[in-house]
């Protein structure tokens, strides 16, 4: 497998924040899900990956090509196989959905207006309608529409799912399906939707206050560790029997319990059949991750 | 570069049809005010140099567009160079509505008498015509000129913080050169008098002069330009979106 996106170290400082070397790839075939609290610097990394921040240290590629040339004549080319979408329709209000097609068939010469027309009555946008009269759900439906009307190679994704309903967040995951099935392609996907990226995603990177706290196969979460819902006497012996290895313990207090990590949720409930123990959800992962102690 | 220009001119289209409609309207009455229409090109050429501007620039920041213009396959270098491209274009839109006004107010001075001795004044003579070229020229410059100061402000701080210093542009693109070079003494003051400047006048107020003055006025307004985007490359190189 070969990276289309690649981070390394990525470092940026501002006044109260900074991104502390983040790393990160994205190889053929891949969907990686991008999580992390508001404010974790996901938005920050796709900037840096897109070329569109300076960084203070380390070094981003797209497709072979280095992101802080991206902005320069020698790499702007590259962005025809680059599909993009942000956590707004970055769209000036006054233009029609039409207008919109216009302006994407004069910036990349592989524009596909055929299938941006038939992707835009598939996803009910009215050609007709202004970009401030859409909602917000529909203005993300324009953004997917324009970011996969130029056959990209590769779809970098921030928070593309927000402010779709449920039907429409199904149509669009079919739609990202559909597109990474093709060989050569990739998606690098930034959400707060955490069970979107339980159905599309292979790995799941996640990020806090500017650094990679884990870089795991999304299988890995949600099929092999569990969570054990357990009583303040069950962690005491959980902890005791050595079944999660010392110093690996993550647990996150509630009133009415403590749940705990379990790598492996399996052999946990062979060893502890009367504590429950349930399927890992990328949510609970993340909590117990940013949030948990370790014992 | 093409490409860029084709994505601001598409974007701007709504904008410049508004214009188009506006100038007629500030032409007819700046040539009803002035009792000719001689100043309506220049005039309508330097306003939409300076709207062209605060207008472009503007749309950057609507929802981020300036930011998503970026991962399309553009340059920063095509960005600024397109953005003085429609500026320019705006200006001559300016000109050729300006004139279309001209035109029309003409024939109708000419089929139909206009009160208080209009008709003749909107004749289209040889003099007018020179004097439409002059002008338009001038104020080309000057509108470059403004162009030239405000546009690279967009371009390094965005519409926002850009708009809160546009005021201060007429002040020190105009104002500031002429009173340091008048209170220095740079300026040989007898030479603006009424009689220098109609002598400076009669000397381009010829077909052969008038195209050796416009020429310099347009190679004034091309480097102003020019140096502009370069400054322009330059702060928007370093610009983070």
């Amino acid at each position: 497998m070969s990276a289309l996106i690649e981070a390394r170290g990525l470092t940026k400082h501002y006044d109260g924040f900074s991104l502390e070397g983040v790393s990160l790839t994205v190889n053929e075939g891949e969907v990686v899900g991008f999580i992390g609290q508001n404010g974790a610097g996901k938005s920050t990394t796709i900037k840096a990956l897109l070329g569109l921040i300076k960084l203070d240290g380390g070094g981003a590629q797209v497709l072979g090509t280095p992101s802080d040339e991206l902005s320069h004549p020698s790499g702007a080319a590259v962005k025809e196989r680059v599909g993009v979408v942000f956590d707004t329709v970055s769209l000036p209000g006054h233009l029609r959905v039409s207008d919109v097609g216009r302006i994407y068939r004069s910036a990349y010469a592989s524009w596909d207006a055929h299938a941006f027309d038939r992707l835009a009555r598939e996803l009910g946008l009215d050609p007709k309608k202004a970009v401030k009269d859409l909602s917000r759900g529909m203005g993300m439906k324009l953004s997917l529409a324009c970011a996969l009307a130029h056959d990209p190679q590769v779809l970098i994704l921030d928070e593309a799912t927000a402010g779709l309903d449920p039907m429409a967040r199904d149509e669009a995951l079919d739609r990202l399906r559909e597109f990474v099935a093709r060989p050569g392609r990739a998606i690098l996907m930034s959400s707060h939707i955490t069970s979107d990226l339980e159905r599309i995603a292979d790995r799941i990177v996640c990020i806090d206050a500017g650094r990679i706290v884990f870089d795991l196969p999304k299988d890995v979460i949600t099929d092999e560790t569990g969570i054990a819902r357990c009583r303040v006497a069950d962690f005491e012996r959980v902890a005791a029997s050595g079944v999660v290895p010392e110093r690996e313990l993550r647990y996150l207090r509630h009133d009415y319990g403590i749940d705990v990590l379990v790598p492996d949720r399996f052999a946990f409930a062979e060893n502890f059949p009367d504590i429950p123990c349930d399927r890992m959800t990328i949510d609970d992962y993340m909590a117990l991750t940013l949030k948990g102690g370790v014992r | 570069m093409l490409r860029a220009y084709l994505v601001d001119m598409t974007v701007l289209r709504d904008y410049s049809r508004a214009l188009l409609g506006l100038g007629f309207f500030v032409a007819v009455c700046v040539s009803l005010g002035m009792r000719t229409t001689v100043m309506a090109p220049g005039l309508l050429t330097m306003m939409y140099l300076l709207l062209g501007v605060s207008g472009t620039n503007s749309f950057d920041d609507d929802n981020g567009w300036g930011r998503l213009r970026l991962t399309m396959p553009l340059s920063r270098r095509d960005v600024v160079l397109a953005r003085y491209g429609a500026i320019v274009t705006l200006g001559l839109g300016g000109l050729v509505a300006g004139l279309a006004t001209a035109l029309v107010l003409a024939a109708v001075a000419h089929v139909v008498p206009l009160p208080g001795g209009l008709s003749p004044a909107f004749a289209l003579s040889g003099d007018a015509l020179l004097g439409m070229a002059l002008s338009a020229g001038a104020l080309f410059a000057v509108g470059s000129l403004c162009a030239a100061v405000e546009t690279p402000l967009f371009f390094r701080f965005g519409n926002t913080r850009a708009t809160q210093y546009l005021p201060l542009v007429p002040l020190v693109a105009l104002l500031c050169p002429i009173i340091v070079l008048g209170g220095s003494g740079m300026i040989d003051e007898s030479t603006l008098t009424v009689e220098g400047i109609a002598g400076a006048l009669s000397s381009v107020w010829s077909p052969a002069g008038a195209v050796a003055c416009l020429a310099g006025l347009l190679a004034l307004s091309a480097a102003l330009l020019g140096l502009s985007a370069a400054l322009s490359l330059r702060l928007y190189a370093t610009r983070e979106l």
